[in-house]
C-alpha cells in the first residue's frame, strides 16, 4: 500500500470508527447491548483487516495513517471490552482490553488512553475479588506510567486523572487517589462524575475489602 | 554508545570498490558501478538521506593504489572529524562494492581496479581500512555495507565462493573488540558464511545491492527510516521473493554491543517515489495551465533565475516539499475538497493529479494581459506560496491580491540570509505572516527545519486548518474585505465628497512634506470636484490615512475594510513601500473603481534612473500609471489630474467597466472556496466539533476555554453542539429526499454520523416524537437504499 493509499484508507476507516460508535453509544444508551457489540465487533474486524493494521502491535517507526488507525483500534476496543462486561461475558471483553492495551503502551503509536490498561487491571479484581493482590504489580506499574502521563500532555485530560485516582486507591494511597479524584471533579462534567462513581461501585461491590476506601472517594466526588 | 539519533549533516560516507580492473579484464563488471552510483545517487538525494555532498568520498572505481587510498580517507576522515561540534560525525557509512579475495594468510583484501592477479599487496586490505576508520573515527558509531565478491572471472554471476561474510565479520569484530564505549560496529555483508554472492547478468545491479536500492527507494512499509537491522529484513524479504531458490541471504553482524546494538538506530530514511511529474513545472501565466478544474494546483511566486535549466531556489524547495509531503498533502486537500463537496484530487491523472507552476513576478508586470493571467493564476491555485526576499515588489504587490481573492493555503518565505526566529524588518501590516524560510542558512538548520520541510508541513497543515476552522487565515484582509457588518448602510460605499483615503508611508518625513502637501491640495480639488458635479456646495473631505481614523478596532479590520469601501483612494508610491504595495494589491483587487496613482515626481525619476527599481517595478508602475506630484510650488495640474483620474473610474463604472484586475479576479476566482460555497451540514457540524467534538466521551480533553474554572461552559458548550447536530440533522432530512440522502454517499454518511447523535439527544430530552422521527427517516433513507440497489 503507498502512502497516498493509506491516508484513503485511514481517512476511510476512521469515518467508519466514528459513525459505529455513536451507534453503539446510541444502541448502548437505549439498553440494547447486544446491538452495541455487533456493531463495535464488526467495526473492530474492518480495522483490523486494513493492511495498515499489520504489524501494528510491533511497529516502532509508524506512519500517521497508522497511528489514527491504532486509536480508532484502542477506542473501538475499549468500548466493545465495556459492551462485554455488561453482558457479563468478562473473558471477552478482557481479551478485549488486553488487545487495546497494547496500542496504548506502545508510545510510538501515541495513543493517549489508558482506558484498556486500567480495565485490563481492574477486570479481574471486580470478577475475583482474591485477584487484587495479584494485580499489584501491574497496578504499581500503572501508576508510574499515568504519573508520568498528568505531568504531560494528558494533565487536562479527565480520564486519565480518573485512571490514576482509581490504581492509587487500589495500592491504598488514599491521599493520592482523592487529590488525583479531585483534578477528575474540576476536569470533568457530571456524566464524568457518574461514570467513575459507577465504576467504584462495582469495585466495591466486587473487593469488600476495598469497600471503605471506595466510599471514601464516592463521598469525595459527590461532595 | 551515543545515544543521539544519526544526522545527514553529522553523517560520513566513504564509497569504494571497482567496476573495472584493467589488469584483470575478467573482473569487469558494470552492475557494480551501477550499484554504487545509485547507492551514491540515494545518499545525496535530498528526498532520501539527504547528505550534504561534502560528507561523501567517492572513490568507486580509483585506480589509487592500497596505500593512496587509505591515504585519502583518512585525511577525509580526520578533516571531517576536525568540524566544529555541530558538524562532526557521529557515524560513518562504509560502502564497498565489488570483488573480495583472501590472500595466502587468510587476510581479506577488497579488489580495487588497482588489483594485480597474485599481488595482494595491489589490493585494499581489509583490516588496513578498519584500522584507519577506527583510528580516525574512535567516537563515531561505524557501519560497513559490503557487497564483495570473490572470484566470477569467467562467469561474472559468481560471487564470492568463499565464506567471506564469515571472514570479513571475524576481522571487523576482532577489530572492533578494542572499540572504547559510547559507540559500536555493525556490518550488513551481502552472503551468509554459507552462500554465494551473486550479480546476475539479466539485473541491472548485484543482487545485494539492487535489492537494498529497491527497499530504499520504494519502501514497502510504511515507515520513514529504517535501522540496519530493519534494512537487513527487509533486503533478505526482497531477495527471497524475487529470486527463489537462488536468493542469497544477507547477513547482519553487530560484534560490539557493549553499549547497545548499534544496528537498531535509525539511520537510513527511505525516499519516496514520486510521479516524474510532480518536477515538470508549467507556466502559470499559460491559461493552459489552469484548465482543468479537478487538478491541485501549486503556484510559486518567485522571479525566475538567468539560467532556465536552474530552478530558483523557493520553486526548487517547493518541488521538493512535494516530493517529499505529495501524500499527505493530497490527503488534507482531498479533506477540504469533502468540505465543499467538491470532487477529489483525481490521483489517477498524470503526474498524480498535482500540477507545480511558476508565475515569474519578474515576468508578472509586462502587460495588462499578463498581469490578468498571474490573477488569475492566483485565483485557481488551491496553494501559493509567495518568494517575499527583500520584500519583493512584485511579489507583494500580488500578495495583496491573493490576500482578498482567495481563502487557500498560502505561505510566505523569505531567502538570502533568513532564518526561522533570525531579525527580519516586517511591514507592519504583514506582521502576522507566519514566514517561512528558504535560505541556504535555514537549510542547515538541521532534520525537521529544512526548507522543503517547513513549506511541506506548512502546507499539510493549511489543509487541516482550511478543512477544520471556519475562519482559516494565512493572510490578513480576506474577512475584513468580506464581513463590513449587518445591515446594508455597513456596506454603503465611503462617497469622495465625505472622505479619500490614502494609503501612503507612514513616516515622519513624508509626513512633513508629502502628506502635508497632499493635505494642502487634494481636499480642495475634490471640493470643487464635487461641487461641480453635484451641483451643490460640498464641504472639503477629509483625507484620512489609516493613523487618521479615530477608531479603536484593530488596525487590520479597519484599513481593509475602508480599502474596500472607500471611493477615491490614493496609493502613493513615493519610497514604494512595502506595506503600500500590499495595500494597493488588496485595493485593486476588492474596489471596482481601482485607485488613483500617485508618486512625488522626484521619487518617480529616482526610480527611473537610479536602478533601484527593476523590470518589474517599471513594469508595475508603467501598468497603474502613477501621476507624478510635486511637493512645492503653484501647480496643482497634478491634483486635478488626480480627481480626474478618479472621475473617470466613477463614468466607467456606470458604464458596467470596472479595473482590470478586480476584473480579473471577478472571472478566475474559484467559487467551491468562497464563503458561500461550504454546505450547510458542513458548517453545522463543524461549528459543532469545534464547541464539542463527537468524540469527547473517549477524549478526556476538553475544547472548552475555563472549563475547569467554570463548569457551566463546558455543558453550554455541549448543548450548543447538540443544537447544531439536530440543526444539521433536520436540514439534511427535509432538504433532501431519502433517495438522495441514499444515493450520495457524502450525504449518506453525514446523516448516518447525525442520526445516532440526535438519537441520544432526543432520548436524554425525552423528545418521543423526535426519536420517533430520526427512526422513521433512518428506515426511509434504508429503504431508498434499497432500491436503489434493486434498480
Amino acid at each position: 500500500m503507498n502512502i497516498l493509499s493509506a491516508e484513503q484508507e485511514v481517512a476511510r476507516l476512521v469515518a467508519r470508527a466514528k459513525r459505529d460508535k455513536e451507534e453503539a453509544k446510541d444502541h448502548r444508551d437505549n439498553g440494547d447491548i447486544a446491538a452495541a457489540v455487533t456493531v463495535l465487533e464488526e467495526t473492530v474486524k474492518a480495522l483490523g483487516a486494513s493492511p495498515l493494521a499489520a504489524g501494528l502491535e510491533t511497529v516502532t517507526v509508524p506512519s500517521k495513517p497508522m497511528r489514527d488507525l491504532a486509536v480508532q483500534l484502542a477506542d473501538c476496543l475499549g468500548m466493545l471490552g465495556g459492551n462485554y462486561r455488561r453482558q457479563g461475558r468478562f473473558k471477552e471483553a478482557q481479551a478485549a482490553f488486553e488487545r487495546g492495551r497494547v496500542y496504548e503502551d506502545l508510545p510510538s503509536l501515541e495513543v493517549l488512553s489508558s482506558y484498556n490498561l486500567i480495565n485490563a487491571i481492574t477486570l479481574p479484581i471486580e470478577s475475583d475479588a482474591q485477584a487484587w493482590e495479584a494485580q499489584r504489580p501491574f497496578i504499581e506499574k500503572a501508576v508510574s506510567a499515568l504519573s508520568r502521563q498528568v505531568l504531560g500532555e494528558r494533565r487536562s485530560d479527565r480520564w486519565a486523572w480518573a485512571d490514576l485516582a482509581q490504581c492509587q486507591l487500589l495500592l491504598g494511597d488514599q491521599a493520592g487517589a482523592l487529590q488525583s479524584y479531585g483534578r477528575v471533579r474540576d476536569l470533568g462534567d457530571e456524566d464524568t462524575v457518574a461514570s467513575v462513581i459507577a465504576v467504584l461501585e462495582r469495585l466495591g461491590n466486587a473487593a469488600p475489602a476495598l469497600k471503605s476506601r471506595v466510599n471514601a472517594a464516592i463521598t469525595y466526588l459527590t461532595n | 554508545m551515543s545515544t543521539a539519533l544519526p544526522k545527514a549533516e553529522t553523517t560520513v560516507v566513504v564509497m569504494l570498490g571497482g567496476s573495472t580492473y584493467p589488469r584483470n579484464p575478467a573482473f569487469n563488471n558494470p552492475r557494480f558501478k551501477h550499484s554504487a552510483e545509485d547507492l551514491r545517487a540515494y545518499f545525496l538525494d535530498p528526498a532520501a538521506f539527504k547528505l550534504p555532498r561534502q560528507n561523501l568520498l567517492w572513490l568507486f572505481d580509483s585506480t589509487d593504489n592500497p596505500n593512496d587510498l587509505n591515504d585519502k580517507i583518512e585525511a577525509f576522515l580526520c578533516s571531517a572529524m576536525h568540524g566544529t561540534d555541530e558538524q562532526r560525525p557521529m557515524d560513518v557509512i562504509i560502502v564497498f562494492i565489488g570483488h573480495g579475495f583472501f590472500d595466502d594468510s587468510r587476510s581479506y583484501h577488497l579488489a580495487t581496479p588497482s588489483f594485480k592477479p597474485g599481488a595482494p599487496e595491489y589490493s585494499y586490505r581489509f583490516k588496513f581500512l578498519q584500522r584507519t576508520v577506527r583510528e580516525q573515527m574512535r567516537l563515531a558509531r561505524k557501519f560497513y555495507l559490503l557487497d564483495a565478491c570473490y572470484s566470477a572471472s569467467a562467469a561474472c554471476e559468481l560471487m564470492s565462493s568463499e565464506p567471506v561474510a564469515q571472514r570479513v565479520l571475524s576481522e571487523v569484530e576482532a577489530e572492533a573488540s578494542n572499540d572504547l564505549p559510547q559507540r559500536g560496529t555493525a556490518a550488513l555483508c551481502a552472503a551468509s558464511k554459507d552462500d554465494q554472492a551473486l550479480a546476475p547478468e539479466a539485473e541491472e545491479y548485484t543482487m545485494f545491492s539492487g535489492a537494498l536500492l529497491s527497499v530504499l527507494r520504494d519502501p514497502p512499509i510504511l515507515s520513514d527510516i529504517l535501522s540496519l537491522h530493519q534494512l537487513h529484513g527487509l533486503v533478505d524479504d526482497f531477495i527471497r521473493k524475487r529470486f527463489g531458490e537462488k536468493a542469497v541471504r544477507p547477513e547482519i553482524h553487530v560484534p560490539e554491543q557493549k553499549q547497545g546494538d548499534v544496528a537498531t538506530i535509525p539511520l537510513f530514511p527511505l525516499r519516496r517515489v514520486e510521479p516524474a511529474a510532480a518536477f515538470s513545472v508549467l507556466d502559470a501565466f499559460d491559461a493552459e495551465t489552469f484548465a482543468d478544474e479537478a487538478l491541485l494546483y501549486t503556484v510559486v511566486v518567485c522571479r525566475s533565475t538567468p539560467d532556465p535549466e536552474q530552478l530558483p531556489p523557493l520553486l526548487q524547495v517547493v518541488s521538493d516539499a512535494w516530493n517529499n509531503f505529495r501524500a499527505p498533502i493530497l490527503a488534507a486537500a482531498n479533506a477540504c475538497r469533502a468540505g465543499w463537496r467538491a470532487p477529489p484530487v483525481p490521483a489517477d491523472h498524470e503526474g498524480g493529479g498535482s500540477l507545480l507552476t511558476q508565475l515569474a513576478v519578474d515576468r508578472a508586470f509586462e502587460s495588462e494581459a499578463r498581469l490578468r493571467s498571474a490573477v488569475a493564476a492566483l485565483c485557481r491555485a488551491e496553494i501559493a506560496v509567495f518568494d517575499l526576499t527583500d520584500w519583493d515588489e512584485g511579489a507583494t504587490f500580488l500578495l495583496g491580491v491573493r490576500a482578498v481573492a482567495r481563502r487557500g493555503v498560502t505561505i510566505t518565505s523569505v531567502g538570502g540570509k533568513f532564518t526561522i526566529g533570525g531579525e527580519l524588518q516586517v511591514p507592519f501590516n504583514l506582521q502576522l505572516l507566519n514566514l517561512a524560510a528558504h535560505s541556504d542558512a535555514q537549510e542547515n538548520e538541521g532534520a525537521g527545519k529544512r526548507p522543503f520541510e517547513l513549506i511541506g508541513g506548512k502546507i499539510v497543515n493549511g489543509f487541516h486548518d482550511l478543512a477544520n476552522l471556519p475562519h482559516y487565515l494565512d493572510l490578513p484582509a480576506y474577512d475584513s474585505v468580506r464581513q463590513l457588518g449587518v445591515e446594508s448602510g455597513a456596506y454603503r460605499p465611503v462617497q469622495a465628497r465625505e472622505r479619500v483615503l490614502v494609503l501612503c508611508p507612514f513616516n515622519a518625513l513624508y509626513t512633513r512634506t508629502n502628506f502635508r502637501r497632499l493635505e494642502k491640495v487634494l481636499p480642495s480639488r475634490v471640493q470643487d470636484y464635487v461641487a461641480k458635479a453635484e451641483a451643490r456646495l460640498a464641504e472639503k473631505p477629509a483625507l484620512v490615512r489609516l493613523l487618521d481614523l479615530k477608531t479603536p478596532r484593530l488596525v487590520a479590520q479597519t484599513l481593509f475594510e475602508l480599502i474596500r469601501l472607500t471611493d477615491m483612494c490614493v496609493v502613493d508610491w513615493t519610497e514604494m513601500r512595502t506595506n503600500v504595495i500590499f495595500e494597493a494589491g488588496v485595493r485593486m483587487a476588492t474596489n471596482p473603481l481601482g485607485a488613483v496613482h500617485v508618486i512625488e515626481h522626484g521619487a518617480r525619476e529616482r526610480l527611473r534612473s537610479g536602478g533601484r527599481a527593476g523590470h518589474q517595478v517599471q513594469g508595475l508602475l508603467s501598468l497603474l500609471d502613477p501621476i507624478g506630484y510635486r511637493l512645492g510650488g503653484i501647480d496643482t495640474g497634478p491634483f486635478d489630474a488626480m480627481v480626474q483620474r478618479f472621475d473617470s473610474s466613477l463614468k466607467a463604472n456606470s458604464r458596467g467597466e470596472v479595473n482590470f484586475i478586480y476584473s480579473a479576479v471577478g472571472a478566475a476566482l474559484d467559487r467551491r472556496s468562497q464563503p458561500a460555497a461550504l454546505p450547510l451540514v458542513n458548517e453545522l457540524t463543524r461549528s459543532a466539533n469545534i464547541l464539542d467534538p463527537d468524540d469527547q466521551e473517549s477524549i478526556g480533553i476538553s475544547p472548552v476555554l475555563y472549563h475547569e474554572v467554570n463548569r457551566e461552559l463546558a455543558a453550554e458548550a455541549r448543548e450548543a453542539a447538540a443544537d447544531r447536530r439536530l440543526a444539521a440533522w433536520l436540514f439534511l432530512s427535509r432538504r433532501y429526499s431519502a433517495m438522495e440522502i441514499a444515493r450520495e454517499k457524502l450525504l449518506l454518511d453525514q446523516f448516518e454520523l447525525l442520526s445516532p447523535q440526535v438519537r441520544r439527544w432526543a432520548r436524554r430530552a425525552k423528545r418521543a416524537d423526535l426519536l420517533e422521527e430520526v427512526n422513521a427517516q433512518v428506515q426511509a433513507v434504508k429503504d431508498a437504499a434499497a432500491r436503489k440497489g434493486d434498480t
